[in-house]
């Protein structure tokens, strides 16, 4: 299955087109820090990765993550899965990092994504790189004092505060949204948003009066 | 050449819109809104409405091309709203937009809202008289627009220096108790009420002020006075008459859009106006205008209400006035532009 994979839920946008198990291409774009390029450019990626060929599949990271980039990068998805008249799969991101580290070698441990708002998503995985329970937001004061075994995730924008806890930094890579892509069966997926929109029911209107 | 086959895209603020046209003429205008989901917040909730515009994406373009009857392969241009609007809701409007480009390998849009706003008119009453004078009333805009020529020279005479008049509308409506959207519900009530009854301010209008903002508006101070006028009368333990309230509201802003609309179009010697926004769709706006531009000898274009308010239909109108214009397309690298300003018509 020739498989086009993408991720946005970091401030790094990375796309990867697999044939089978073999790596066509693959490209980053975008800093590990830094303000988000994901709607410039996503796109002009995906045209360099696939070059011309079109993809039996489409796999794509939901997240957790920024929630604007992330939706640039599950709009893109589903549009160019329609155009094209072809499966999309939605692949947690935590579940893609937790992968990446079996390949790697690596053994069981927890994997964090940062979602801004001084949180961090944290979930367990197994030592086949399987996601245990679900994902929690913890607060980065709360982080610190917490002893986790094995951390593995980029954790960009809070990297100052977290990283010497960090046991494999490394970033979300599609290549691993692209191999979980083409095991999973396409099925319906929201973006993992783990919080509800911020919007309070107004107050009653001020007073305009002067006394 | 056959006229162009333009599929438009909008999510600026809480509608998702998919809209096809040939040439001039509508072919489909699939409208996914999210307002019921903003109505207990009293206003759009951005984050809310860019969850609401990736879940309404697919479902809104696929119906678009079955109202059509269309295939997306037949389309000849995509054409989106690249700003001014909600960055985080625009976004999902340009990913889409250029995902259906690169995978039907067309040229892509990146246009202007307001632009767009003037475009959909000639969906109804054909090509674009130009020079034209545009006046555009929403709940996020309120402007003034010269049009020599919407696909290449749009220029700005004026705008709301802080609330935009669909905004006073939906602030007023929940200082009187309405519902929110506030302009149908103010239009609805002040019918029966009396407009002269209350003096409220005409922001703006003074000589002064005419001087130095000839085409701006300022409607956050009578927002305040309405505010002010229902406490004081509750204090006073007086009934309020909200039809009153409400009809003397809307006449001080109709009354002022439609004077400056009317005296832009005599100034700049321009014998069209054409009105768009949410706010074209007040009834008595649409008197106003009407009336003070028979007298005037200027003749109006105002689309139908379901046109007014946004919609993609719009975007596409505007992209095939592009396409037939010969406008070079817009580069794969365009983002979305909060503030995308009106002399940028497209990217």
């Amino acid at each position: 299955m020739k498989i086009l994979a993408l991720d946005t839920s970091t401030s790094r946008v990375t796309v990867a087109f697999l044939d089978g198990k073999e790596v066509v291409s693959q490209k980053t774009g975008g800093e590990l820090t830094g303000a988000q390029f994901h709607g410039e450019l996503l796109v002009g990626l995906i045209a360099e990765v696939l070059n011309g060929a079109k993809p039996d599949r489409i796999a794509v990271g939901i997240g957790p993550g920024p929630y604007t980039g992330l939706r640039v990068g599950i709009t893109t998805a589903e549009v160019l899965a329609h155009a094209w008249g072809i499966e999309v799969v939605g692949i947690p991101t935590l579940s893609a990092l937790a992968n990446g580290h079996i390949r790697r070698g690596g053994e069981n441990g927890t994997a964090i994504l940062d979602v801004k708002r001084k949180e961090i998503a944290c979930q367990d995985f197994d030592s086949a790189g399987k996601l245990q329970g679900d994902p929690t937001l913890v607060r980065i004061t709360e982080f610190e004092n917490q002893n986790y075994s094995n951390l593995v995730g980029p954790a960009f924008v809070t990297q100052v505060l977290i990283s010497p806890k960090v046991n494999d930094p490394s970033p979300v890579d599609a290549i691993d949204i692209a191999l979980l892509g083409q095991a999973a069966t396409p099925s319906a997926f929201s973006p993992l948003y783990l919080r509800q929109p911020d919007a309070a029911e107004p107050k009653p209107p001020k007073s305009v009066s002067n006394d | 050449m056959t006229e162009p086959l333009v599929l438009g895209i909008e999510t600026s603020c809480d509608e998702t819109g998919v809209g096809i046209v040939r040439g001039h003429t509508l072919l489909a205008d699939a409208v996914a809104s999210s307002v019921e989901e903003h109505a207990r917040f009293g206003g759009v909730v951005p984050e809310v409405a860019s969850r609401a515009h990736l879940e309404a994406m697919v479902p809104t373009i696929e119906r678009a091309c079955k109202d059509a009857g269309i295939k997306l392969k037949d389309v000849d241009a995509i054409a989106v709203t690249a700003g001014p609007g909600l960055v985080g809701a625009l976004l999902v409007g340009v990913a889409a937009a250029k995902s259906l480009a690169y995978a039907l390998d067309k040229p892509i849009y990146g246009v202007n809202h307001l632009a767009s706003h003037v475009a959909v008119d000639t969906l109804e009453h054909g090509p674009l008289p130009e020079p034209a004078i545009a006046m555009l009333v929403s709940g996020g805009h309120s402007s003034i627009l010269h049009v020599p020529d919407l696909a290449k020279e749009v220029i700005s005479l004026g705008a709301t220096m802080d609330d935009a008049a669909g905004e006073a509308f939906d602030k007023v409506a929940r200082v009187l108790g309405l519902a929110f959207p506030g302009g149908p519900e103010i239009d609805r009530i002040a019918k029966s009420g009396n407009p002269t009854v209350i003096d409220f301010p005409r922001g703006l209008t003074s000589k002064a002020d005419i001087e130095k903002h000839e085409f701006d508006f300022s409607f956050s101070g009578i927002k305040t006075a309405v505010a002010r006028f229902v406490e004081s009368e509750n204090k006073k333990g007086n009934q309020i008459n909200i039809a009153d309230v409400a009809a003397s509201f809307q006449e001080a802003v109709t009354d002022v859009l439609s004077a400056k609309a009317i005296a832009a179009c005599k100034k700049q010697g321009v014998e069209y106006l054409i009105l768009g926004g949410g706010v074209a769709a007040n009834s008595r706006l649409r008197y106003l205008v009407e009336t003070r531009a028979e007298k005037a000898g200027v003749k109006v274009r105002i689309p139908r209400p379901g046109l007014c308010t946004d919609n993609g239909a719009m975007v596409a109108a505007l992209g095939s006035i592009m396409v037939s214009s010969g406008v070079l397309p817009s580069p794969m690298q365009f983002g979305a532009d909060s503030s995308m300003p009106i002399n940028l018509i497209h990217y």
